[in-house]
């Protein structure tokens, strides 16, 4: 556990010294915004009055899950990238020879949920004052409901989930721009919510919408944009797929854990699939 | 001499295939033990057991006379065959981010990489980006990364590869003062000539089993047969037939014949027969090379399976 935090100390360091992530943070949200009032804009009923009534304060808790499963999603592609450079610029070894691949393995996982977590605290920092400032103090009380906490529960089990599938995943590819269509696919898993998202505007209880929020690759971010549709929450399916979601971050975690334990330390090549699912029953 | 790190009949297989066999050695303090052999001998898997990235599949490894699974992090250094650092990181983050793995704490190795940078030649490099180094700085800093918590062990795979002559003296000269200053030192290498002259006791293996072992000049000893090269057109079995010949070897017009044990080269070469045709001769003795070369290249009959 000691060595995991000197390796989670390690990455945070490294990201947060690197100009490339600071720009991310300041620039993910601007373009969220800019995106979200072009069409307004371009067709030409721009009224901010308008725009901005769609934005009430009851919608604050699934903003604030909706911008951590954002951050989930931005810092699951640094951790694949982090596995993948270790392997690459092959200091792995040198590492391996102090601690064990699991330490190795959950510091990452550590190191990158810090690193999403301040990254959530700097676009909070941002926000809040904002928020305030437009609906006044009393807008705070929507945030600090029970509600929030269960969505942000949901969008951390999501981080936990996509990092181990992200870290193993990493550990198997040396070069990302030969990486095969296996290893694109299983990167493109944690945006396969957005496949539901139309389904769930047009009816947040329907059946598309429920299948949704059981898949697990999808239950994260499904849920959190249904629940903050939906006024009453359907309890019984939430604690069903959240232990879906439990379950399959255990299993995730154990096999991305012996797929790192090998991958890691080869060099020269990508894994294949073949490989993979070698080591997964070794 | 305490032996600090004791190997005892270490086997490692994959899948069917024999990596390393039934494998035993020792270092002992303050001495520079090599291991040698071809690309694939097991040079590095040996290596990866001793250090527990591999589990071997026979044998075991014990430090300081107790069976580990792992030689303890803090008191084991390791600069591995496969090198590069973190490359948008500063020198000093890397060398304090290994330190820090080590357990070794930090101002003093903050005190420590000034020192070694600054015997590298890489003083005032401190800030400068991993990427920013030339790739011989970079080994460099990898080289002071391995040794940066004062080890009492260091495992070298492969030291000198990938550098340039002077850098190459540099390495040589520190990590002979490494093992003066009491470093036990277990490195590898498939470069004779420089281990000829620094290492104090050599393990060669092929196909990971042991070949030869025993202190360098010893070993020389034994070995150093003379050989005599002929370049001229003669038959295999006419040169056969000269005493105190044990083997030939023919390529086009040039025969090497390996002598035997204890001859006297002057009444040796008075007993050449007078037909042979001798465009050139040359008599000179089997180096640590040639033994290396002529296990390396597989040939059947070698002079040290007598």
């Amino acid at each position: 556990m000691k060595n995991s935090l000197k390796v989670a100390k390690w990455e945070l360091k490294q990201n947060m010294t690197n100009q490339s992530f600071l720009i991310s943070v300041f620039m993910t949200p601007a373009l969220l915004i800019g995106f979200s009032l072009l069409p307004p804009i371009i067709s030409g009923d721009w009224d901010s009055s308008g725009v901005l009534s769609l934005l009430n304060a009851g919608l604050l808790p699934g903003i604030v899950s909706g911008s951590i499963f954002l951050s989930v999603l931005l810092t699951g592609m640094l951790i694949f990238q982090s596995a993948s450079k270790e392997k690459k610029e092959k200091v792995a070894e040198m590492i391996l020879s102090s601690m064990d691949p699991h330490e190795l393995m959950h510091g990452k996982i550590i190191g990158y949920f810090a690193l999403g977590v301040t990254q959530v605290f700097i676009w909070l920092f941002c926000a809040l004052p904002l928020v305030v400032w437009k609906f006044g103090l009393g807008s705070l009380k929507y945030l600090f409901v029970p509600k929030t906490f269960v969505l942000v529960f949901i969008a951390l089990l999501g981080y936990f989930l996509f990092a181990a599938l992200l870290v193993g995943l990493g550990a198997t590819v040396e070069d990302v721009t030969t990486s095969s269509n296996f290893q694109g696919m299983i990167m493109m898993l944690p945006f396969s919510f957005s496949l539901f998202i139309l389904p769930v505007l047009e009816n947040p209880n329907g059946v598309v919408a429920t299948i949704g929020s059981y898949l697990p690759f999808t239950a994260s971010g499904t849920l959190i944009f249904r629940l903050s549709l939906l006024e009453v929450w359907p309890w019984s399916e939430i604690i069903v797929s959240i232990g879906l979601l439990l379950l399959t971050s255990w299993v995730c975690m154990k096999m991305a854990g012996k797929i790192f334990k090998v991958g890691i330390l080869m060099y020269g090549k990508n894994a294949s699939p073949r490989e993979i699912w070698k080591w997964m029953w070794a | 001499m305490a032996v600090v790190l004791e190997v005892k009949g270490l086997g490692k297989r994959f899948k069917q295939e024999t990596i390393v066999d039934n494998l035993s050695f020792q270092v002992k303090k303050g001495e520079i033990m090599a291991i040698l052999g071809p690309n694939g001998a097991g040079k590095s898997t040996t290596i990866r057991s001793i250090l527990g990235i591999f589990y071997p599949d026979e044998g075991e490894v014990l430090y300081q006379g107790k069976r580990v699974q792992k030689v303890p992090p803090e008191r084991i250094g390791y600069l591995p065959e496969e090198r590069g650092l973190y490359k948008n990181m500063k020198v000093m983050d890397v060398l304090l981010y290994f330190a820090d793995l080590r357990n070794y704490p930090i101002h003093n190795a903050k005190k420590r990489a000034k020192v070694l940078l600054k015997r590298f030649g890489l003083a005032g490099k401190e800030k400068a980006k991993m990427e920013e180094l030339s790739k011989g700085m970079g080994q460099k800093v990898q080289f002071i990364a391995s040794i940066i918590h004062e080890p009492e062990i260091l495992i070298l795979d492969e030291p000198f590869s990938g550098l340039d002559p002077v850098s190459q003296e540099l390495f040589h000269r520190e990590i002979k003062a490494l093992a003066t200053q009491g470093t036990a030192i277990l490195l590898s290498s498939h470069q004779m000539n420089l281990v000829e002259t620094l290492g104090d006791r050599l393990l060669l293996i092929h196909k990971g089993k042991e070949v030869v072992t025993g202190n360098i000049h010893d070993v020389k000893a034994r070995f150093s047969n003379y050989k005599c090269t002929i370049r001229g057109e003669n038959s295999c079995a006419q040169l056969k037939k000269i005493p105190m010949v044990e083997r030939v070897e023919q390529d086009d017009n040039t025969s090497i014949l390996y002598l035997a044990k204890d001859i006297n080269v002057a009444s040796w070469l008075k007993i050449l027969p007078n037909q042979l045709d001798i465009q050139a001769l040359r008599l000179d003795r089997n180096s640590l090379h040639d033994i290396f070369v002529s296990i390396a290249s597989d040939r059947k009959e070698l002079s040290y399976e007598k």
